[in-house]
């Protein structure tokens, strides 16, 4: 177990400096000059010197990405270009609004998936399945930011229950804030998630073991529940572990619409405003979410499944 | 799992029932299978059709204004209502499909093949090439997409031209990791083993015997990448980095129609809907496959 | 701030319908001698329209907002409008911009200048700042001094290059002298750099902290901010206007959106909403309790011509575009009516001459002179605009398709707001026309400035990236900064107006409306022409 934790700690090392190298390119390759973007239309060109170098711009690119691979080795990102704050306090408060959402957003979508994935593998090929699995393609097919003001038409304009965007404040109202969010999100992952349980309890439910019991005559609704489901658990980890990057990305319009200060929204303004040392972190701070996710994931996939050596 | 296999290893009493059902409802499934493809297929025919033969259809200019006309609701004469410069939306709609259905084709297409080349000889290979083409996967993967993308619409420009590139560079990964993982079962198989004892080249045993058992899960992986490659046009327009005006394509459609959501509703709705029937024609035929083939698939190839 | 990087079209903003052009009040004339003592007592009747009713104590504003106060509320360093709005709340400077177009009294109750309009004396008010010291002399000097100091305030020194320098007469008396006759000085003292801030407490917790932590003399203070999510102010209890404010706390909270903005207002968990979209208002009105407020702002929107891509260097090409460019049916259709048709290259500021003509819509005009240019068979075209505002895109679209009238054949290209901004400002690329890349509202209220920015060659941006450059025009801006006499800068102005708008830099459409969506509970709430409220005024009622 150590020795593989180890191994693949490695293995992130290059992933990792892929990613800082790659954004760090990409970001210096998009045309649009910070200094010039900070001051403004009427400044002169002395003035976008004097920025340039007051922000550290004026450096050699190498020795630009050096710093900053330097700086990020000891978590510190620097002070964001545009908003003149530290990058890490940047992030450390939007990252908790992202968390928070993701958190939902998956809790919800399992939520939806698994009663549904149920039902749907039960009668399968009868009314109930195809309108569930109809369902789930129409919601999987809409434009997010088109779901997420149609529910905010709904559930906060016509029915008054939800506040139509935000944060909210306290614990309380940070959830309230997130159920909108959280279901775009949601109704989005659930139909992913659905198709995988349902082939997933259809297999089990065909495997000899459950016909076994099934002939053994037990209860049908005790082997859903204590076979069928567990069995099912591993490729919904896997789907979710493989979704997240995805997900991450998904965000940057949810945020947009629900007005939430969250770091998808910020990478946007960070892009909009060539905020390169926000920029980096940020897409260093998403990669490594995305390793140490999938490292969870396969970490809980051995748990759950015994067969899985690591 | 065949009916029968699982028949001749139940046995014993009550066997005979448990297979007489499992053969039924394997008919059954190969029957739904069928409808499915079936159904998904006429879907995207039938859009594609109209979409691509519009001016034969009697389609007009999608881009014909008629400032007096403008947001009109649906009506015998504009079906789809007309938008805030008194455009059809409905012949935008059709019109907008021969750009969204080849975007997300081609693109889907082009990853998958490059994708699957790459994955399925890095994992026959295996060595350094593997541990190289691992690498770059996960690389690929754990970069954040929007910011790739973002990054690559602003370079190039406007136009489609850094959504194709983005798209496929980023896309590949995934069935490169499918193709891998698959690849490295098949590579155990007696097969190809055989293959090898038979002294066929690397070349012909990848792309000649492995290949084809390797594709499976990634075709219908494939269907839902469609979906969400024309979904993707749609988060650009929507974050101001859409085709170029005024170029009818869906998601600009809908991401010009949702800042009169709350007054107009059909502009940005009725075009959401179309591309909600394409996808799920697409879904369609991807269920269709996967039952078809077994449903020996999943989105995973992890490690 | 004159860089608004959200450009829409109609990024707008302001107050009480002051069209007129040459009012003159207050004491900011050359020659009066005993300055604002008059104004003094008008400055409460400024500003928004009278509403009846007695101002009562209390309430909590909340204000969805389609900006974020990020850079912090520093009033020295690189704000943007959505910090120098919250900043106006928080902040005096000597003198203050309020809804007409004049100069009033702020930490200075009265003021006077020499004859030759070098020296001027600002007599100081008793005041304290939010932590409860009193607002010395020094601390005038000391911000005065950092506003005029380019190393410091890298982004507006050059509204102060003017002045020599500050010094202190006795502790309520300040006077600035200058290097040269500067008209506009008084006017650009109202600018937010120009705050005045405790020179104590930054130099004690450093400008940037300051950012986070402002402490200024105006009538509210920060209690929060959270970066990208909401800030709120509340009253500062030393203000000097002892009665005011009456609100109890205003909450700006960021939300992008347009149409979230309009679900938050809507649904009354806010009672304010700014950038209402053109074609949401009917039916906001519509709604009980709340109405769209639509008010002049100091902002405009043009199509700007590269005159150093060819064609656009024939005078007669860049005419007949404007010739053909159906300003009226583009507000009415994409605008539903809210704004002006233009007929200048700058907004309508201080010296604005409503008698210019704007070029009406002709085509026969416009093939004429087609016909008469280098390019009588028409020619192609790239129009650039920042994509995602739906807006300018469907302007551009109309554009599109009425220039095709006359063998203009425009290619739109949509981009990124920023890397717009930089490519047209190198005057670079295949592009020839471009949607107001500079977003447009002026910090000031007369003409100076943006003038100065959209027809001068030697500014920092080669005229606004037209290139425009008539060394007589240039003379002329040159001639108004050095004339004290109004009325001769009315003139001198209006002529600039005359000749620019001939010579078509631009094809100005539009002096934009500010659209903000207020709850009828919310009593005397308005938007000054120049972006932000005055909120010291506002009160709720029950």
């Amino acid at each position: 177990m150590g020795a593989y934790l180890l191994r693949r700690a490695v293995q992130a090392i290059p992933v990792l400096i892929g990613i800082s190298l790659a954004a760090f390119l990409l970001i210096h390759l998009v045309p649009g000059d910070p200094a010039r973007i900070l001051l403004g239309a009427q400044a002169t060109p002395k003035a976008v010197a004097t920025l340039h170098e007051q922000l550290g711009l004026d450096r050699p690119l190498p020795t630009q990405y050096l710093n900053f691979i330097t700086g990020a080795v000891h978590f510190e990102f620097g002070e964001s270009l545009s908003q003149k704050v530290g990058v890490g306090k940047l992030i450390g408060t939007r990252a908790e609004v992202t968390l928070l959402l993701l958190m939902m957003a998956t809790l919800l979508s399992i939520t939806i998936a698994v009663p549904l994935a149920v039902a749907a593998a039960l009668r399968r090929n009868r009314p109930v399945d195809h309108s569930i699995r109809l369902f789930s393609m129409f919601t999987f097919a809409m434009p997010s930011f088109l779901l997420g003001l149609l529910l905010i038409l709904f559930f906060s304009l016509k029915l008054k229950w939800l506040p139509t965007s935000g944060y909210g404040s306290g614990f309380g109202g940070h959830l309230r804030a997130l159920i909108l969010p959280a279901l775009t999100v949601g109704l989005y992952l659930a139909p992913i998630l659905l198709r995988t349980l349902r082939i997933g309890i259809i297999d089990t439910l065909g495997t000899e073991y459950i016909e076994a019991a099934r002939a053994r005559g037990l209860a049908r609704r005790l082997i859903i529940f204590k076979h069928v489901l567990k069995n099912s658990v591993i490729p919904t980890v896997t789907v979710l572990g493989l979704n997240i990057g995805f997900l991450l990305s998904g965000l940057v319009v949810i945020e947009n619409v629900f007005s939430l200060p969250g770091l998808g929204s910020e990478l946007v303004t960070a892009i909009g405003n060539r905020d390169y040392p926000t920029i980096q972190a940020l897409t260093l701070v998403f990669g490594v979410s995305v390793v140490a996710i999938n490292l969870l994931t396969d970490l809980l996939y051995s748990y759950l499944d015994p067969r899985v050596r690591l | 799992m065949s009916a029968d296999a699982l028949g001749l290893k139940l046995g014993g009493p009550g066997g005979q029932a448990v297979v007489a059902r499992l053969r039924k409802r394997a008919a059954e499934e190969r029957r739904w299978a069928k409808v499915t493809l079936r159904v998904g297929i006429a879907i995207v025919a039938i859009v594609a059709f109209v979409c691509f033969a519009a001016p034969l259809l009697g389609f007009a200019d999608p881009n014909q204004q008629n400032l007096l006309g403008a947001l009109k609701p649906p009506s015998l004469e504009h079906p789809f209502g007309t938008d805030a410069l008194g455009r059809d939306i409905l012949t935008r709609v059709v019109y907008g499909g021969r750009i969204d259905l080849t975007f997300a084709v081609l693109t889907t297409i082009a990853a998958f093949v490059l994708g699957t080349l790459v994955g399925a000889v890095a994992g026959y290979r295996g060595g350094w090439l593997d541990t190289f083409v691992n690498r770059l996967v996960d690389t690929v993967v754990a970069f954040p997409f929007i910011v790739f993308i973002l990054a690559i619409v602003t370079i190039t420009g406007p136009g489609l031209k850094g959504a194709y590139i983005g798209v496929i560079a980023v896309s590949w990964a995934l069935y490169a990791r499918m193709a891998r993982a698959e690849m490295l079962v098949e590579r155990e198989r007696e097969y190809i083993l055989a293959a090898k004892t038979l002294g066929y080249s690397t070349r012909r045993i990848v792309f000649r015997h492995a290949l084809p058992n390797v594709v499976r899960a990634s075709i219908v992986f494939s269907m839902a990448e469609i979906v969400l490659n024309i979904l993707l046009l749609s988060s650009l327009s929507y974050l101001g980095l859409g085709v170029q005006p005024p170029t009818p394509e869906w998601g600009a459609l809908v991401a010009e129609g949702q800042d009169v959501l709350l007054t107009s509703w059909w502009v940005a709705t009725l075009p959401g809907l179309v591309i909600v029937l394409v996808g799920i024609g697409f879904s369609l035929i991807g269920d269709g496959i996967a039952d078809r083939f077994g449903r020996d698939f999943s989105l995973s190839g992890g490690e | 701030m004159v860089l608004v990087l959200s450009i829409a079209l109609g990024v707008t903003v302001t107050a009480c319908g002051g069209s007129s052009s040459t009012e003159s009040t207050g004491g900011e004339s050359a020659e009066s001698s005993e300055g604002g003592g008059a104004s003094e007592s008008k400055e409460a009747a400024e500003g928004s329209e009278e509403t009846p009713g007695t101002p009562v104590k209390g309430g909590v504003l909340t204000f969805a907002r389609s900006e974020d106060t990020s850079p912090g509320l520093n009033p020295i360093g690189l704000p943007t409008n959505g910090s120098i709005f919250v900043m106006q709340q928080i902040f005096d400077q000597l003198v203050e911009t309020e809804g007409d177009k004049e100069v009033h009294p702020g930490l200075a109750r009265s003021w006077e200048s020499s004859k030759d309009g070098l020296h001027w004396t600002f007599h100081l008010r008793e005041a304290e700042f939010s932590n409860g010291e009193p607002v010395t002399a020094e601390d005038v000097k000391w911000s005065i001094e950092c506003f005029a100091n380019p190393k410091i305030d890298v982004s507006y020194a050059f509204l102060a290059e003017s002045i020599k320098d500050v010094k202190i007469d006795d502790p309520k008396t300040v006077t600035i002298d200058l290097k040269k006759v500067d008209a506009p000085f008084l006017y650009n003292l109202a600018v937010y750099a120009a705050a005045i801030r405790p020179k104590k407490v930054v130099e004690e917790i450093g400008e940037k902290e300051f950012a986070q932590h402002p402490v200024g003399s105006g009538p509210f203070m920060l209690k929060q901010m959270v970066v990208g999510q909401q800030t709120s102010l509340v009253p500062n209890p030393h203000y000097w206007r002892k009665n005011e404010p009456y609100l109890e706390e205003v909450v700006f909270q960021y939300v992008p959106d347009a149409n979230t903005r309009v679900l938050k207002v809507t649904s009354g968990e806010a009672q304010v909403a700014n950038e209402i979209p053109y074609n949401q208002v009917e039916q906001l009105n519509e709604a009980e309790g709340l109405e769209v407020q639509v008010q002049d702002t100091y902002s405009w929107s043009s199509v700007f011509l590269n005159q150093t891509k060819p064609p656009l260097e024939d005078e007669k090409i860049r005419q007949a575009l404007n010739y053909a460019t159906p300003k009226e049916a583009i507000l009415e259709s994409v605008f539903h009516g809210f704004g002006e048709v233009s007929n200048s290259n700058t907004p309508k500021l201080k010296f604005w001459d409503s008698s210019v003509q704007p070029y009406p819509y002709d085509l026969e005009k416009a093939e004429e002179l087609m016909a008469e240019s280098s390019q009588p068979n028409g020619f192609k075209l790239e129009l650039w605009v920042p994509g995602g505002e739906p807006a300018v895109v469907q302007t551009a679209e109309i554009l599109k398709q009425e220039w095709a009238k006359i063998g203009v054949n425009v290619d739109i290209v949509p981009k990124e707001t920023s890397a717009l901004i930089s490519a047209w400002i190198e005057g670079k690329g295949g592009m020839a026309a471009t949607w107001s890349p500079l977003g447009n509202s002026s910090d000031t209220i007369t003409d100076d400035e943006i003038v100065g920015l959209i027809l001068n060659p030697d500014a920092g941006l080669h005229s606004n990236g037209t290139y425009y450059d008539n060394p007589k025009v240039t003379k002329m801006m040159t001639e108004a900064r050095e004339t004290l006499d109004e009325n001769e800068r009315a003139q001198i102005f209006s002529e600039i107006q005359q000749i620019a708008l001939n010579e078509a830099p631009s094809v100005p459409l539009f002096f934009t409306k500010s659209l903000t969506a207020v709850h009828d509970e919310v009593k005397d709430f308005s938007t000054f022409p120049i972006g932000w409220w005055p909120l010291r005024e506002v009160w709720m009622e029950g």
